[in-house]
């Protein structure tokens, strides 16, 4: 009887360790999250394979497609370890492919402290077969705002990274000036050996948003240009464009005027995209009265934009465009939300951005998903959207 | 015996940090609308990721210590972070004791439609009732003239 009693005290006690673990188990996870990541990054390569990057589980992670979307090779991880990876609001991996062929995969690393991050980069030089080990771009490795993070590569296979960076502003509040430092930093720094490192990176503007994606893309030599969010007097955030050359010089201007008067993060970056001779596409949101998705274009030289043309439905939250041009056809796609779900819009133009076809919704879905991106592949246009319940979609336009 | 004591502790100590936050889903609009009829009200969204706001929390936090009749409620909108960090988070502010949510549809721009269909993502968001629930949207920093004149209204 001793004995037995022993024993059912004995299990009794197992089964409460067991419940106990159990119970740990599925409470006490907190490095990352388990539900799916729904923000994705594609890119042609000269091939035609449709290579795309994802998060998942605290994974960067790599997969590519043969049949233009529909079926995917299985994935592999980019980063060896697990990292909080930057996924919400307008963070998300990025992919692009070199002239040569390599994969370049950027993302943002989140930290514990609030706030900051590391811009990681990775590399494959054999077609996706295997990713070298990442390396953070920056060389400023403080627990400080590094976020947002943003890739070009040129048509001579140089590589532009650029992101958020809050490294002035803690010397501010360090030195403890009389004025205030204003919004965050933009930094970037180039590869010039096809991604084997990175030169130290330099600043491109202070006051810039804290929040918003950065736009890059090129002029005709291979120029970086760039658009993203500033912070102007009295609380203004506008927009900027800056033209950054393979020697460090840049040139700053502003390019929307919209008087957006606000102290909070936006969560709304910009798209912007070579057009003709003449200069760029861009497309953004402003809030406050005027509230909507704007289109302009600016030149490339005097960079005097266009007045603004509105897109979309701000009722139903018209936002988050991209931009793609080929020749003189033009597209812009954008999110709108409505009771039933989220849906992408696209408009064309056929001259060049001056004259639009009348827009049309071409994808919908009931559950949460991505931005949608353009890309294109032999001068044909393509959209790519991600979403939960209608898994990945790519679309190809007329 | 010492060791169950133990073992429950910690049972239950992480078991209420993991779920102090509420879920804020399409409906709970209502029901705290519901919940606190004729009573003054901040509805407060925030975000891990946005310095503006947290120093928001923290001017609410200080100005209704001293207007306990108005009734706070924060929202984290980061349904795909940890309960624990978003409470981290929360816990340096020094909110005063008050309803705590965190976002719990998948479909962040969704749930963020439903509540407000002109509220297109910027934060801080902050709603603010009076006691016949009129209601003040805010986006960005609260300015303190602001938030004194609506507080001795």
């Amino acid at each position: 009887m001793y004995k037995l009693n022993l024993i059912t005290k004995f299990s009794e006690k197992i089964i409460f360790l067991f419940l106990i673990f159990f119970c740990e188990t599925i409470f006490s996870h907190e490095s990352h999250s388990h539900r799916p990541s729904v923000v994705t990054s594609v890119s042609f390569n000269q091939l035609g394979t449709l290579w795309r990057v994802r998060e998942q589980r605290g994974f960067v992670i790599v997969d590519s497609s043969n049949d233009q979307g529909i079926n995917f090779s299985k994935s592999i991880n980019v980063n060896t370890e697990l990292q909080q990876i930057g996924t919400s609001g307008d963070a998300k991996p990025k992919i692009v492919i070199g002239p040569e062929g390599n994969i370049y995969v950027t993302w943002t690393q989140m930290l514990s402290k609030p706030y900051t991050g590391y811009i990681w980069f990775a590399r494959s030089k054999d077609h996706g077969k295997t990713f070298e080990l990442p390396q953070i771009v920056h060389q400023d490795k403080s627990e400080i705002t590094h976020r947002f993070d943003a890739i070009n590569v040129n048509k001579d296979g140089q590589i532009f990274v650029a992101w958020v960076d809050k490294r002035d502003l803690e010397k501010a509040k360090l030195q403890n000036k009389d004025t205030e430092y204003k919004g965050a930093a933009l930094y970037y720094a180039i590869s010039d050996n096809y991604g084997e490192s990175f030169k130290i990176e330099r600043k491109i503007v202070d006051s810039s948003c804290e929040c918003c994606r950065i736009a890059l893309t090129n002029d005709s030599k291979g120029n970086i240009i760039a658009m993203w969010r500033q912070l102007y007097d009295k609380g203004i955030r506008d927009h900027a464009v800056a033209k950054i050359d393979i020697n460090d010089n840049i040139v700053v201007n502003r390019a929307t005027f919209g008087g957006w008067k606000i102290d909070a993060c936006p969560h709304h970056g910009p798209a912007i995209t070579r057009g003709g001779d003449w200069g760029y596409h861009m497309a953004w949101f402003d809030g406050g009265e005027k509230v909507g998705l704007f289109y302009g274009r600016i030149d490339g030289d005097a960079w005097v934009s266009s007045p603004p043309k509105r897109f979309g439905n701000a009722n139903f939250q018209a936002g988050h465009p991209s931009l793609l041009s080929t020749n003189e056809k033009v597209y812009l796609a954008w999110k709108e939300i409505n009771e039933s779900g989220n849906y992408i819009v696209l408009a064309i133009s056929e001259d060049g951005g001056k004259n639009w076809l009348e827009a049309k919704t071409i994808k919908k879905t009931e559950g949460a998903s991505d931005y949608p991106e353009l890309i294109q592949f032999k001068k044909k246009a393509f959209l790519s959207w991600n979403t939960i319940k209608d898994g990945y979609q790519l679309i190809a336009l007329e | 015996m010492k060791l169950k004591i133990l073992l429950f502790f910690l049972f239950f100590s992480n078991f209420s940090i993991a779920y102090e936050f509420m879920p804020f889903e399409i409906n709970t609009r209502n029901a705290i609308e519901k919940k606190y009829i004729n009573q003054p009200l901040i509805i407060s969204f925030w975000s891990i990721d946005c310095p503006y706001c947290i120093d928001d929390l923290k001017k609410l936090g200080k100005a209704l210590s001293k207007n306990t009749n108005v009734k706070l409620i924060t929202v984290c909108i980061d349904g795909k972070e940890s309960p624990k960090k978003a409470k981290r988070i929360l816990d340096q502010v020094r909110l005063p004791e008050h309803e705590h949510y965190q976002y719990a549809e998948v479909d962040e721009d969704k749930l963020r439609y439903s509540f407000d269909p002109t509220w297109y993502g910027e934060l801080p968001r902050t709603y603010f009732y009076d006691a016949a629930h009129q209601v003040t949207p805010l986006s960005g920093k609260i300015p303190n003239s602001f938030l004194d004149a609506w507080l001795n209204k």
